[in-house]
């Protein structure tokens, strides 16, 4: 069986992972906006050899990447020999689309696997700041992400759980598994769990006195987040620069 | 606040996952409009879309969004009482706005546009040349060749139908299943029953006197709580021992600030409820009273900015015996542990009064001893009060004080329990059954995250056997019983299960074992007790199977009727028992069967497994609680860091060195809910 790690740190000390939080969520935010904007040769290829960059320096292992299951691996491989009849060029275009894809998942994951998700929350307030003046509750939409992101990891568990007692059960016939819909079966005891395990997290959040500090070691930009940040402002430049400037 | 929170939590932690299935994300927040306001669905969805960004990225962040507008109308028009028109006009309407603006987006993003448009066109190319071979196949591959054109021609016009049709799609959909989840929902308490009005007085809540003080619940015809007379004073320890239902809890809220509805309640000032120098709760399920994700970050959860400063987080985790461990993840944790850290989050407002509401019952024995020794020494280090709630007598032996309850009154002692006599089998045993031979699992192989459970397990269980496998936190009894259950491929060893026609691997034959969960409510995901044994029985079982499985665990039959979230978590668990009596299995397992329940309810489990095994059945037992089991088991065996002793074949390889924080990672999380 083969378990997705979802937002998981990868455990080992690195320049990357000492970055502010909000610094890395800025950076991917500009990395798939230049990728959507601008998805041609040059500029996809600076961006995965960025990523490799930031792979080594945060000194990932190869096994870190998700291990997607063979059937997609399959039909993307299957789509691709649909295109050699078409010519080399729709071959190679092809590829750039599924690097295209690929570049923007991946990019994403890079937060969750070098920050610490208790960082996320607080970093998101701070970015959201200025929105304060227009009266907008930053605050709690912070206090909102923390707890979900506390609350991602049980959730995962439970619902692992409830698919696990869902195959103990005997399988019907064709006829019973028309008739009744598993689906909302599934949906409706996972909601049911949940509204439990909020009411809990609300008595947890009263006994405490209400919502206030997030984090032990509240972090906040300093030079090292300006360095990477121009480093990514110059790609994003790079890329623009590329594409329309030959 | 802490009811708005609620909602905002069910929905920003469903959601992420849920919107892989597009077609269910709308439900979460559908219910989420429902029953609360639409700031609080608003929150959830910007809270749902920010997570959404850092798990997944910037595409599936914007399908959030739409999704909640789904969800938004759906559970609006519910609460309106509203029909299936008008959630059909009101969705036409919000596809209408989606769908324009992803043709906006598209036509911003044009050079993505034509990347996708291009490979279409490409893949249509060479799939037309393809067919081209076959001359009689001219005239699909012409069709193929126009219908491609014809919707890049005009993509814009499929995208804007595409969307909308999709959107009312999930509408639909949303609509019925909102409406059978909230018959289920029904029953669930919504309310935060610690919530108290405020009390604007300075904090003060010790001493706490009590004078005939009761409670009743809003809408129940009986008191909870009856005539209570007790006094707590600075540098107490008291212990309140009751079983499940003697109001313990309802004590609990009562010393919390919740006002009595009969009696008084004295205290000089308000009882403070989280803040500095009031009183301070730790609750009975460890997992979801850690709020913080690493151990630091919980101990100063919720306190104001100004005074987490001063928190000296070293210390207390000190005190606590987590020293070092503050950028350790919390989900890592025992359950023990976790529940120490809640006594430091506790301690950083530096409580006149700490009340351990049954913090002792989900946790085993050594993490509950450890927890007593730690509340009994607080009283003497600080200028503080502890109230230490409890329904395990032993508990109560080191307090000043114990106070007895019982069906909501005070009472001088306990009706006592016997312990479940040691019972003789009857039936003998046969031949075996079950057989694991090196049975190995790491999971995560390959990846950082890598953990290994289990190095190596042999076991054998004959037929109509009772086996006990006792294991505390994280010795990989989780993990086993999934592996025995066949939910579970082991990496390395094979799990085999033996019948007429050989053996085999009880991976391939997932039913022929059952197993029971820890946390049973998982387990129940029917309307109804009845249509749920009938659902575990099969095929042709009816209301009289269904009758004879309650009969079995000892339930009346008219519990038959009842709904799911209903039930006690007594009886949620022999629901489940009965369930697998209908499923006639040749195997049981049961994690943790006694977790949880007080000693009646321990001993009517007891019992009934005993029963179970003497009708032939074979149990295979795993728990912490020695005595108690070992009263009907044959056998009993010790898990101990992934490896059985008394059975292995081999010596147990000592365990590889790996990064300390790796060896900490809870490798049962699959089932552990201590």
């Amino acid at each position: 069986m083969s378990t997705m790690v979802l937002l998981r740190e990868v455990p080992v000390p690195s320049p990357v992972h000492r970055l502010w939080a909000g610094t890395k969520m800025v950076a991917v935010f500009l990395l798939n906006l230049v990728v959507m904007l601008l998805p041609s040769w040059p500029v996809l290829g600076m961006v995965v050899a960025f990523l490799i960059v930031i792979g080594l320096v945060a000194r990932l292992p190869l096994g870190t990447l998700p291990r997607l299951p063979w059937p997609f691996w399959a039909l993307m491989f299957g789509a691709g020999l649909l295109n050699i009849p078409a010519g080399g060029a729709a071959v190679l275009h092809y590829v750039l689309t599924i690097m295209f894809g690929l570049i923007m998942v991946v990019t994403s994951f890079l937060i969750a696997w070098t920050t610490p998700m208790g960082e996320i929350a607080p970093a998101l307030a701070k970015l959201g700041a200025p929105l304060r003046l227009l009266r907008v509750p930053v605050d709690e939409w912070a206090v909102v992400v923390a707890l979900t992101l506390r609350g991602l990891p049980l959730l995962l568990d439970e619902m692992r759980i409830l698919r696990a007692a869902r195959r103990l059960r005997p399988k019907d016939g064709l006829v019973q598994r028309a008739t009744d819909n598993p689906l909302v079966d599934i949906l409706t005891a996972a909601m049911a769990v949940s509204t439990r395990r909020a009411g809990e997290l609300g008595e947890a959040i009263t006994a405490r006195g209400g919502t206030g500090q997030l984090t032990a070691y509240p972090s906040s930009p300093g030079r090292r987040d300006a360095i990477a940040l121009i480093i990514v402002a110059a790609i994003c430049l790079a890329a623009v620069v590329v594409t329309f400037v030959r | 606040m802490a009811g708005v929170t609620v909602g905002l939590v069910v929905v920003g932690t469903v959601v992420p996952i849920a919107a892989a299935l597009n077609l269910v994300a709308a439900v979460p927040l559908g219910l989420l409009a429902h029953r609360y306001r639409v700031r609080t669905l608003f929150t959830a969805t910007v809270a749902a879309a920010l997570v959404t960004f850092v798990v997944a990225g910037l595409v599936p962040a914007f399908a959030t969004l739409s999704m909640a507008t789904i969800g938004g109308i759906v559970g609006i028009v519910k609460r309106r009482g509203g029909g299936l028109p008008a959630v059909f006009g009101l969705s036409v309407l919000a596809g209408l706005a989606w769908s324009a603006t992803s043709v906006g987006v598209l036509l911003v993003f044009s050079r993505t546009r034509e990347l996708l448009f291009v490979t279409i066109r490409n893949t249509s190319e060479g799939v037309q040349r393809i067919i081209d071979k076959q001359p009689r196949l001219h005239g699909l591959s012409h069709t193929i060749g126009s219908i491609t054109d014809l919707v890049l021609h005009w993509w814009w016009l499929y995208v804007l139908g595409g969307v909308l049709v999709g959107m009312i799609a999930t509408a639909m959909f949303s609509w019925f299943a909102l409406g059978s989840v909230l018959d289920r929902l029904t029953w669930l308490p919504g309310r935060d029953q610690l919530d108290a009005p405020p009390d604007d007085r300075p904090v003060a809540p010790l001493p706490v006197t009590l004078t005939r003080a009761s409670f009743r619940y809003p809408g129940a015809r009986t008191d909870a709580l009856s005539e209570i007379d007790i006094t707590i004073s600075v540098g107490e320890f008291v212990a309140v021992v009751g079983h499940n239902g003697s109001g313990k809890s309802t004590l609990t809220r009562l010393l919390a600030g919740r006002p009595p509805t009969g009696g008084a309640v004295d205290r000089p000032g308000s009882a403070g409820l989280g803040l500095l120098g009031g009183t301070a709760l730790v609750l009975q399920r460890p997992e979801s009273q850690t709020l913080g994700v690493q151990v630091a970050d919980d101990v100063v959860w919720g306190l104001p900015p100004e005074l987490a400063e001063r928190v000296d987080v070293e210390s207390l985790l000190g005190e606590v015996g987590l020293d070092g461990m503050g950028t350790t993840e919390t989900a890592t944790l025992s359950g023990g542990q976790q529940q120490r850290l809640a006594v430091a989050a506790a301690l950083a407002r530096r409580p006149a009064l700490l009340i351990a509401d049954e913090a002792t019952s989900m946790i085993d024995p050594d993490g509950r001893r450890d927890l007593v020794a730690l509340l009994t020494r607080l009283p003497r280090r600080h200028p503080m009060a502890v109230v230490l709630v409890t329904h395990h007598e032993a508990d109560a032996a080191a307090a000043d004080r114990v106070i007895h309850l019982s069906g909501g009154r005070q009472v001088d002692r306990l009706p006592a329990w016997p312990r479940p006599a040691r019972n003789r089998r009857r039936s003998r045993m046969g031949e075996p059954l079950l057989e694991l031979r090196g049975v190995r699992h790491t999971y995560n192989r390959g990846t950082p995250w890598a953990a290994t459970a289990l190095h190596g397990v042999d076991l054998t269980v004959r037929r109509g056997e009772a086996l006990l496998i006792v294991g505390g936190n994280g010795s990989g009894k989780s993990t086993l019983a999934w592996i025995m259950a066949g939910l579970i491929a082991p990496s390395e060893g094979r799990c085999e299960l033996r019948d007429f026609g050989g053996a085999r691997p009880v991976a391939k034959r997932i039913g022929a074992v059952a197993l029971a969960f820890q946390h049973s409510r998982l387990q129940l995901q029917r309307q109804t007790v009845a249509a749920e044994i009938e659902d575990w029985g099969g095929q042709g079982t009816g209301s009289a199977a269904v009758g004879k499985a309650l009969d079995a665990v000892g339930l009346d039959r008219a519990v038959a009727s009842r709904s799911i979230e209903e039930l006690s978590g007594g009886q949620a668990k022999r629901v489940v028992l009965a369930a697998i009596v209908a499923s006639r299995p040749q195997v049981v397992v049961l994690d943790e069967p006694l977790a949880g329940l007080d000693p009646q309810g321990r001993a009517e489990v007891v019992e009934l497994l005993a029963r179970l095994r003497d009708s032939g059945l074979t149990l295979i037992v795993i728990s912490h609680d020695v005595e108690d089991m070992s009263a009907v088991c044959d056998r009993t065996v010790h898990l101990r860091s992934g490896s059985i002793p008394e059975t292995a074949t081999q010596p147990a390889p000592a365990p590889a060195p790996t990064l300390a924080r790796l060896d900490l990672q809870r490798p049962d999380a699959t089932g552990g809910h201590q």
